[in-house]
């Protein structure tokens, strides 16, 4: 596919066009069938309605995505004067492992500041994280602040921290219940029970399926 | 740099002896007490103090009797009757403030502020044996995942500062969040229990602890003789969960008697009590050091 | 008065000798346990339970209809009991002190006030005109002090109703707990061991209730064993030793037991009488101290 710009569409903003524009259910039935709160479909529709049309209007790129944000199909517009068609077929992507690896951005906690620095293995309590994208090539290290200040619910602010900078894809060594589910409530894919591998070493392994995925917490948290 | 933290399910097991008895027998180490709520390994290795350091947790509200036009929101406010009215103002008992903020945030006139809880200082010390990195905090203020976090980092940093790579950890007692920080990066956990029902019971508790990280840990009974049943109990429980049994150290009055001289059980040349401590070192240094296996003590 | 049966470390005895006080003072008294997270006065004193009540904490709960995702609950909250990760706040309930701040700051009124159960509290009697009061902690339930608010306030209730002497069985230790449980006491009594350890916990604790103003004074339990440094320690600061209780197998093997100290022998009884009056006296001294300062 040639460059262009682009703007996403999630598939539940999808989800929710089809239903409203197309099917013509009222804004509270489609949230019941979405299993959504009638705000979050007005939300999530809104937002929808408004990427088509800036594509629609400015001549981008829609890409459609799932909540992995992997590519699921799409859209743009052929800028080949010589053709009728202002679209092209909608090129949906059979290659998942390039566009996992495209799409992928970590957060890596870690007991230092570059990609050779060991993995932290407490989420919580990790100095900081260091925020890698494959696809720009960017490397951010975010210090850690809560583990420095606060005396519990540390494991919180460090979700907070890695969602806020972008991340979807953490890896670790242990994640305790409340990271675990302030992570999940945030969309994060939770990369767990990294021991002794440096930040390049662990992205390196997730790439090549050898870190486990947490479906529950690691260990067993603290009480507060 | 191996971390080896102690700890023991319930209180009283003699956890803090155990630990001062390796910290005297162990060579190259730093030693750390995590045990900030009753820290009392420095009472047996007598640590003196190169360098205090702060330690700050949480918040306390202060209000300004010069701005405070007495309207009383705050007190109303407060779920934990942290503001008290006297005659000419409105003070904050500190104790009780839980540091939230809501009197803050909602004064009329910004009469109250919060401020960050001085909770306490932590030390860098020396002793006979090794640096010790340990605490001390006022009162009514708790230990915590980011204490022992900050303890944790220090015995670390001087680790790699003095070229001494092995660190022993008195951890806390019980099962709850502090105990779960001192082991959670522990790269082996000794349990010391005792042959009595709750020490079994705690034992349970906190090896089922270990087992969620997972940990490699061992098992030291302390106090034996008390009661063989238990400490059979006991051994069985270790077999079934794979723990190793490390050492056995015998109930004895001597043991007591040197503690309240200031001595260690590894202080007490040949005695019974000396030679379990030290076969249950030798096995601590074989399994958690040099990765070596070790055979599980019998009586 | 209210007096607080209290310890540096665990394990002294105070449970003993809060239990054989109750027992042998004079006129009507509430006995409470404020050992919440391991209640264990009711072994000894057997009390006829007859009331029960749940106690919760106030906790928030989110409106999907009214909540925008502003993250104004998340920006005030303290303790990280609410987040905002994409548009709707997740509660973490047994991180919540209950302060309804997050309430109280809601733009749109999107929380409301849901809960989590602390424990409970109970009350009944004991034979001999003892009232009694205790709090039992919910497994799982990390925060003893709030629990222990809903024990004061019913505390209050009763004597409001029946002004009497209270016998307080408080945690041991010198954190929050403690502290909380103490915090209505006229008196401390602490109880000590003579070992080293016993020895430094004694002084933490005596820093501890220091701190709250609290007037203390001591008894030395399993006395008899170690050297005189508590009574330095104590004469030092004019800290009253109130009584030295021996060390005695018998005492031990009676504790196993489930026997009250004063009831293992008329001896026994004897000395907890004479305890129990040193205490009184005590605390006179204490009320005359003050209206001297006042």
């Amino acid at each position: 596919m040639r460059l262009l710009r682009e703007v996403y569409l999630p598939l539940d903003g999808l989800e929710a066009m089809r239903l409203v524009d197309l099917e013509g259910l009222d804004q509270a039935e489609a949230a019941g069938r979405m299993g959504v709160s009638r705000q979050t479909l007005g939300r999530t529709l809104a937002v929808a309605r408004r990427n088509v049309t800036q594509a629609l209007i400015e001549g981008l790129a829609l890409r459609i995505e799932d909540e992995a944000h992997h590519r699921v199909a799409e859209y743009a517009p052929d800028t080949d004067p010589d053709t009728d068609d202002e679209y092209r077929a909608p090129t949906a992507t059979g290659d998942e492992t390039i566009a996992k690896e495209m799409s992928m951005k970590f957060a890596v906690s870690t007991t230092g500041t570059t990609l050779d620095s060991p993995v932290d293995p407490h989420f919580g309590r990790a100095a900081g994280f260091l925020v890698v994208d494959p696809d720009t090539l960017s490397v951010d290290f975010i210090p850690n602040n809560g583990a420095e200040t606060l005396s519990h619910g540390a494991g919180i602010a460090s979700a907070e921290l890695v969602a806020k900078a972008g991340a979807n894809v953490v890896l670790t060594g242990s994640v305790g219940p409340k990271a675990f589910r302030a992570l999940c409530s945030a969309g994060l894919k939770i990369g767990h029970k990294i021991d002794g591998m440096t930040v390049r070493e662990a992205i390196e392994a997730f790439r090549c399926g050898d870190v486990e995925i947490a479906e529950r917490p690691s260990s067993a948290g603290h009480t507060q | 740099m191996p971390e080896i933290t102690i700890i023991s399910g319930k209180g009283g097991t003699g956890k803090t002896s155990v630990t001062a008895a390796f910290a005297r027998l162990a060579s190259d180490h730093i030693v750390c007490d995590l045990d900030v709520d009753a820290p009392d390994l420095h009472l047996l290795l007598r640590p003196e103090i190169i360098e205090s350091h702060e330690f700050h947790a949480g918040r306390t509200a202060t209000i300004d009797p010069d701005t405070c036009i007495l309207c009383g929101d705050c007190a109303e406010r407060c779920r934990f009757e942290a503001i008290i009215a006297q005659p000419n103002g409105y003070i904050i008992d500190e104790h009780a403030c839980e540091g939230c903020g809501v009197c803050a945030h909602f004064c009329p006139m910004g009469a109250v502020t919060m401020h960050e809880r001085y909770a306490g200082n932590w030390f860098r010390s020396r002793t006979d044996v090794a640096p010790m990195i340990h605490a001390e905090m006022f009162p009514g203020a708790e230990n915590s995942g980011l204490l022992v976090s900050t303890l944790r980092r220090a015995a670390k940093a001087e680790s790699e500062r003095s070229g001494r790579p092995l660190i022993i950890a008195d951890g806390s007692p019980g099962i709850g969040c502090p105990v779960i920080s001192s082991i959670s990066t522990a790269d082996f956990v000794i349990l010391v229990t005792e042959p009595t029902p709750s020490g079994l019971h705690d034992l349970e508790r906190a090896a089922d602890l270990c087992a969620r990280f997972p940990r490699p840990a061992g098992v030291i009974i302390n106090k034996e003789g008390l009661n063989p049943a238990r400490e059979r109990e006991i051994a069985d429980l270790c077999t079934a969960r794979g723990l190793p049994l490390l050492g056995r150290i015998p109930y004895d009055k001597i043991v007591v008697d040197a503690l309240m001289s200031g001595l260690t059980m590894a202080d007490l040349g040949e005695h019974r009590a000396s030679k379990a401590i030290r076969t249950a070192w030798n096995n601590v240094i074989a399994l958690a050091v040099e990765s070596r296996s070790v055979e599980s003590i019998h009586s | 008065m209210i007096v607080a049966v209290a310890s540096g470390k665990g394990g002294t005895g105070k449970t003993t000798v809060a239990a054989a006080l109750s027992r042998v003072w004079d006129g009507p008294r509430i006995a409470v346990d404020m050992d919440v997270e391991a209640p264990n006065l009711h072994l000894f004193l057997h009390p006829r339970l007859t009331g029960e009540a749940r106690a919760s904490l106030e906790v928030p709960v989110a409106n999907p209809d009214l909540c925008d995702g502003c993250g104004a609950c998340a920006d005030f909250c303290a303790f990280k009991a609410i987040a905002v990760f994409s548009d709707f706040p997740v509660v973490f309930p047994e991180m919540c002190h209950g302060c309804g701040g997050c309430l109280a700051v809601c733009p749109r009124g999107a929380l409301t006030a849901g809960e989590r159960v602390l424990g409970e509290i109970a009350w009944g009697a004991v034979d001999g005109g003892i009232a009694f009061l205790m709090g039992r902690l919910r497994i799982g339930e990390a925060m003893s002090p709030p629990l222990m608010g809903a024990v004061r306030r019913r505390l209050r209730t009763m004597l409001a109703e029946h002004p009497v002497d209270v016998l307080v069985d408080a945690p041991p230790g010198t954190s929050c707990p403690a502290i909380e449980a103490v915090r209505d006491a006229d008196i401390v009594v602490l109880v000590t061991e003579p070992t080293p350890f016993g020895l430094y916990d004694l002084d933490l604790a005596y820093r501890a209730f220091g701190s709250l103003g609290k007037p203390m004074a001591v008894v030395v339990n399993r006395a008899g064993r170690g050297d005189k440094k508590i009574e330095m320690f104590c004469h030092e600061r004019d800290l009253p030793i109130l009584d030295a209780i021996p060390f005695e197998r018998a005492v031990a093997e009676a504790y196993a037991r489930g026997i009250p100290l004063d009831a293992v022998s008329f001896s026994h009884k004897a000395r907890i009488q004479r305890l129990a009056e040193n205490i009184r006296a005590f605390a006179k001294d204490c009320r005359i101290a003050e209206a001297f300062c006042a």
